[in-house]
Parts: structure tokens; C-alpha cells; sequence
């Protein structure tokens, strides 16, 4: 798989870091090599000292962006949740990433209020919280996400679901079943191997080791009724049966 | 070919399925169809005689494992399962014997194996094959699958469309060239890419031929006599070229053989129609087809090619032969196809006892007995068939007495060979 940039926009308590997670657990299932990054993060150990207002949320982004570069460049699939509100910046980290998928978390402001366990929205209305997304700034809805989720209004697997699908429809993703996952760790040792034992790629190394299993461990011939059907034919063209 | 050892010995083996004696040594005043080859072998050639039945899926597992069927378990295309009158067709995974391509391994021994028949579906061994006849799928036909794309690309297939040999027959001989020109291509390809000890090259056009323009061989006025000498040159000039590079090579010998010979037909002979017509083989009742409409009084049936069948109280679902009745049954068997005749030819040369041709582990899924024809009778199962005996669109027959081998070394090949000695000659050229 090629390396993107899976960048979760949307309110505060909208379901992004959700979402986001739960995309990458499904990846790192098939074998694909993934990093999460969010705001809690990134703010403590990217950007600490930085602050809310617009320049200091855009220079937030900025570095956040320009790590999603790196690990996009060397193949890596990174998901990236953060409220991002400004549009301006999400375009220049798109033009820096490349292949970026911008996906709007997109929430009602009740909704995200009632999913705020931490009680920030309640803060913000009463002005203990200054230029917070949604309540006292403005939050840029995208004008061309690569997707749009309505996360007050489908389950997370079906958001999940839709995710997939568009990573696949755009190329980033194998469907399931297609792709092979193979531990980091395994791939190394058969990078080797295949080099060394002239495989022209992954795909007929695996088939190979697996032919060998089944052919070892296939009991008494079990032809299907197609496979059958076809040798009876064979051998009744030659007359060796009748 | 990739360096190895300099006191290692080297084995080229070219199968030539259905060839004769006669058809590289050249008789009745016809020359050799594969003169190359024949000058190669001149004096390192001697007739050999198969298995019985005399076809490809019992003689080449005879070959490869050095065995007979009693041990191998490969009896014929088709069987029974075990308690049923329901057919089965074994491949690769039946065969009970190790063939020499895997067990040399075990002596460190690498091997190449291109369209030898009764090896589908492929299954590892040290070095690579390429399943023969009757392989259905290419992908697993194939070991390494890394040879997969390869062969793909090459337009590599495992047979050819059998059923234009019937009425389409310029369009098979044509696909019957095409198909043997790749498989050369591939063979060239391994040769030089693969390390080997054995390497081992099948035809299987020349018996495909056979089968259908026999009477182009025999005819010179025949119009695709021209056509049948045509492949033959064309599978010379394979076989040339790769004896020549063989013979270029101090540590290498070569052996080439058939696995089974041919003749005319006279007339094909029906099994099942003459036990039907004597008394042994009963169906259930009017409407009743085939085996699976045998009567509970019926004492034996037949399978394709030339298997008798007691049918046994125990062994089949309606079996009726008490355990105390077999050896009657069996000699009322042999009397009836000792004496057979058609249009006053006698049509049986022999008929086998089980225990007469095979011995070992697979005994229990032999047949009862099995019938050697006289030259000129292809004896047939015919279950559906109403009458005993007829001809059909095939024109030539398997003979298990006129099969060839032939030897680079002198000295070899015994005064009377045949295919079950082929395996012990490779390993004393192998020096095993």
C-alpha cells in the first residue's frame, strides 16, 4: 500500500479520534503499517506552548502536517484527527502531503455538546474557555472532502465502512481478502528471501509456500463436479474410457 | 545450467508417449520417423514391454516409481470408490509409491520434470514440475508457482483440445505443433535456469496422434500421411537438439522411452456387452443404465480399459458373489475371454490373474483380472454399448509389447526390458 494522509476534521466531540482509530485498527489488522496522531498528542509533545489563537492553531496544524509529509513519503498510512477549523491551512498541509484524504467528521453542535464528557462546550458558553471551535470561532466546513461522515446520524462501523470504501475506490487500499497481511517484522526475512530465490514478487512467494502446504497436506484425490466433469471429458475424447 | 559438482552425473530422460519400437527403428519397409534420435541410440535400443493395461497413467507411475500398480495404486484412468459403483478418476495424490524425482532429493539429487504423465495436480518436490496429462489447470500444474507467470506468458498449455482429432483434424495437428513448440521453449528456458540432476522431457503429441491419424502413418496415399511424419520430424529435431547438448557434456547420460507402443485398430471390443451377453453382467431391470443399474445376480463387470470385476457380496452394494463362488466365477471369466473371438481372430492373447501381475499394499483396489488383446483388438469397457464389437473414429491402439528404450551408455538395458526397470537404470547412471 502507498502512504496518505487520512485527515479527520470536524468539531470538538464530533467522533474524529474516534473514527480515526478505529480506521487504523482495522489497517494494522491487514498488515499495514500505520501511525495515529491527535490533538492531545501532538499538543503536548509537537506544539507545547502553543495556543488557540488562529496563528497558533495554523502553526499547530503546520507541524502536525509536515510530520504527516514524512511518514506519508516513506509509506506509512497516518490518520490525523484534529478540529483543523481553517480552511486555508488544511489546503496548504494538502499541497505539502500530497496524498492527502480529507474526511469531515461532520456532527450537530447538540450532539457534540452531549458527547462532551469532559464538559469543555459547557466552559465555552459560559466564556471560561476563550476561541473555542463551534462556540466562540468559527469552525470552515470543507467545500471538497474526499468524504463526508454524518456521525450523529450513522453507527461508527458504518462510518468505518464508508472510510474503507473510499480509500479503496481512491487506490490506497486492497479490498479485504485481496491483500495479504504480513507482520513487519516476517517481511523483512521474505524481502530476503525472495531475492535470494528469484521470486519475481510477494504474491508468488506466498502462493508457493502455500501450494507446497496444501499439496503436502491434501488427502485422497476430492475432485470437484466441474474438475470431474472435465477429466471424463478428456478421457472419453481419447477413447481411454466409454 | 548452473555449475555444480564435476564428478556428478547428469541425466537426460526424453519420454516419448506412445512411440514404438518400430516407429524409431523403422520396420516393414517404412524408415524411422525420428531418424535423428535413432542415430543417436543406434545400437542402445531395444524393444520394451509396460504395464497392464498398457496405458499412460499405469505404465508412466510404473516408471516413475519402479513399481506395479499393486504397489502404486494408479490401476487405470478411472475406478470405483470403495462400496459404490460411483467413478472416481486418480491423479498425483493416489499414487502410494515414491516417484524417483522425489526420492532423489534425499540424495541431494535436483530434478526437472516437464508433462510427465499422472503428476497433476503438481506437488513439491526438490527441483520443478510441470504436471502431463490429465492436468485441467495450469496454476496447479506447476511447481514452483514462480514458473507460473512464465509459463502463462509463453502460452504454455497442459494439453491439447483432444476432440478435434475427431473431425477437425488439420486445426489439431496445427494445435498439436503449437503446443509442442512452446513446451520445447519452456524446457530450453529450464535447462539453462534451473540447476538439475535430472531433466526430464515428455511428448505426449505422439500419442495423441496416434489415436487418430494411425491410418496416415500406414497409408502413404493418406492425406495427412505428410502431416503425421511432419510432427514425428518435428519432435526429432526437439529431441536432436537437446541430445546434442547432452552429448556435449562428459558427465551426462541420456535414456529416451515410451510408455507404451502402438498399433491398428482391427476392432474395438467391448467388455461389458460380451459379459452382458454370456450371462455375467445383469441390470436391475428395463431402464436400469449402466453400472449403477447392476443387478444383484450379476457376477462380474468391466472397466475401461481391459479390468474384469467379480462383483462380490461385501465389496459392492448388490454384490452377489459369495466369497466360496469367486475362483469359479474368475476361471468361468478366463474361460470365456481365453476363447473370445471376433470374425474368427482370436481376440485375448492372455488373460491375468490379479495376483499374477500385481503384488503389495494397494492389492485390495486390483482388478480380478485383467485381458492382454491380440494386436489389432482395443478392448473397451462399453458399458453404454449394444453391440460386442465395432470400430469407431480411432484408427490406432495401445500395444504393450512394442514400447522402446534406449540408452546413451552401452551395455544397460538387459536382454528383455521393461518400464518397471526403467527407475533402477536411472540411478545406476546416477551412480546411486
Amino acid at each position: 500500500m502507498k502512504g496518505v494522509t487520512v485527515w479527520f476534521t470536524g468539531l470538538p466531540c464530533s467522533g474524529k479520534t474516534t473514527l480515526a482509530l478505529k480506521l487504523s485498527g482495522e489497517l494494522k489488522k491487514r498488515g499495514i503499517l500505520c501511525e495515529d496522531l491527535d490533538g492531545d498528542v501532538t499538543r503536548k509533545y509537537l506544539s507545547k506552548g502553543l495556543g488557540f489563537s488562529k496563528e497558533d492553531r495554523d502553526e499547530n496544524i503546520r507541524r502536525v502536517g509536515f510530520v504527516c509529509s514524512l511518514l506519508t513519503k516513506h509509506g506509512a498510512v497516518t490518520t490525523a484527527a484534529f478540529v483543523s477549523p481553517y480552511r486555508s491551512i488544511r489546503a496548504e498541509i494538502r499541497q505539502m502531503i500530497g496524498n492527502f484524504v480529507e474526511v469531515y467528521v461532520k456532527c450537530s453542535l447538540d450532539q457534540c455538546i452531549e458527547r462532551d464528557v469532559k464538559g469543555m462546550y459547557k466552559k465555552a458558553i459560559a466564556g471560561e474557555i476563550k476561541n473555542f471551535t463551534g462556540i466562540s470561532d468559527p469552525f470552515e466546513e470543507p467545500e471538497n472532502p474526499e468524504l463526508v461522515i454524518e456521525s450523529d446520524k450513522e453507527s461508527e462501523d458504518e462510518s468505518l465502512k464508508k472510510v474503507l470504501a473510499r480509500l479503496e475506490e481512491l487506490g490506497y487500499l486492497q479490498p479485504a481478502g485481496k491483500d495479504i497481511a504480513i507482520p513487519a517484522y516476517l517481511r523483512q526475512d521474505l524481502v530476503k528471501i525472495l531475492a535470494q530465490q528469484n521470486f519475481p514478487d510477494l504474491q508468488t512467494f506466498v502462493i508457493h509456500i502455500l501450494s507446497s502446504y496444501a499439496a503436502q497436506n491434501a488427502g485422497p484425490a476430492d475432485l470437484s463436479q466441474s474438475e470431474e466433469d472435465a477429466v471424463r471429458e478428456k478421457l472419453k475424447k481419447l477413447g481411454y474410457i466409454s | 545450467m548452473r555449475s555444480s559438482a564435476p564428478s556428478a552425473r547428469k541425466l537426460l530422460v526424453i519420454g516419448l508417449d506412445g512411440v514404438s519400437f518400430e516407429m524409431l527403428a523403422g520396420a516393414d519397409g517404412r524408415p524411422s520417423l525420428l531418424p535423428r534420435m535413432k542415430e543417436f541410440f543406434a545400437g542402445k535400443t531395444a524393444r520394451m514391454t509396460v504395464s497392464i493395461p498398457e496405458i499412460s497413467a499405469v505404465s508412466w507411475s510404473s516408471f516413475m516409481t519402479g513399481t506395479q500398480a499393486g504397489e502404486h495404486g494408479i490401476f487405470g484412468f478411472v475406478d470405483l470408490v470403495p462400496g459404490t459403483y460411483q467413478y472416481r478418476f486418480p491423479d498425483f495424490r493416489d499414487l502410494k509409491a515414491e516417484p524417483f524425482f522425489v526420492e532423489l532429493g534425499r540424495h541431494g539429487k535436483r530434478s526437472v520434470i516437464i508433462n510427465l504423465p499422472a503428476t497433476y495436480p503438481a506437488r513439491p518436490l526438490p527441483g520443478v514440475l510441470v504436471s502431463g496429462f490429465v492436468a485441467l489447470d495450469l496454476e496447479r500444474a506447476v511447481f514452483p508457482a514462480r514458473y507460473l507467470p512464465m509459463l502463462q506468458q509463453a502460452g504454455y498449455q497442459v494439453d491439447v483440445d483432444a476432440g478435434k482429432g475427431k473431425e477437425r483434424k488439420a486445426e489439431f495437428l496445427a494445435d498439436l505443433h503449437y503446443a509442442h513448440r512452446v513446451r520445447k521453449q519452456v524446457a530450453d528456458m529450464l535447462w539453462l535456469k534451473e540447476e538439475w540432476d535430472v531433466f526430464m522431457y515428455t511428448v505426449t503429441g505422439t500419442d495423441r496422434l496416434q489415436h487418430f491419424l494411425y491410418d496416415a502413418y500406414a497409408d502413404p496415399g493418406h492425406e495427412f500421411h505428410g502431416e503425421f511424419a511432419s510432427f514425428f520430424h518435428e519432435v526429432d529435431g526437439a529431441a536432436a537438439d537437446l541430445l546434442e547438448r547432452a552429448a556435449a557434456r562428459p558427465d551426462m547420460d541420456v535414456i529416451a522411452l515410451s510408455d507404451h507402443g502402438f498399433g491398428p485398430i482391427r476392432s474395438e471390443v467391448y467388455l461389458n456387452p460380451v459379459l452382458k451377453k454370456n450371462g455375467f453382467f445383469l441390470s436391475e431391470g428395463q431402464g436400469a443404465k449402466g453400472l449403477p443399474g447392476i443387478s444383484d445376480r450379476a457376477t462380474a463387470f468391466a472397466l475401461d480399459p481391459s479390468r474384469l470385476y467379480v462383483h462380490r457380496r461385501g465389496q459392492y452394494p448388490r454384490g452377489g458373489v459369495a466369497a466360496g463362488d469367486y475362483e469359479k466365477v474368475r476361471q468361468d471369466l478366463k474361460d470365456l475371454f481365453g476363447g473370445y473371438e471376433v470374425g474368427g481372430q482370436k481376440v485375448v492373447r492372455r488373460v491375468f490373474l490379479k495376483e499374477e501381475l500385481y503384488s503389495g499394499g494397494q492389492m485390495a483396489s486390483a482388478p480380478d483380472l485383467v485381458l492382454l488383446s491380440e494386436a489389432g483388438f482395443d478392448l473397451k469397457g462399453g458399458m453404454e454399448k449394444d453391440r460386442e464389437w465395432g470400430t469407431s473414429h480411432f484408427t490406432g491402439m495401445h500395444r504393450q509389447d512394442n514400447a522402446f528404450i534406449a540408452c546413451s551408455r552401452t551395455g544397460m538395458l538387459g536382454a528383455a526390458p521393461t518400464i518397471f526397470d526403467a527407475k533402477g537404470l536411472i540411478y545406476r547412471l546416477l551412480a546411486i
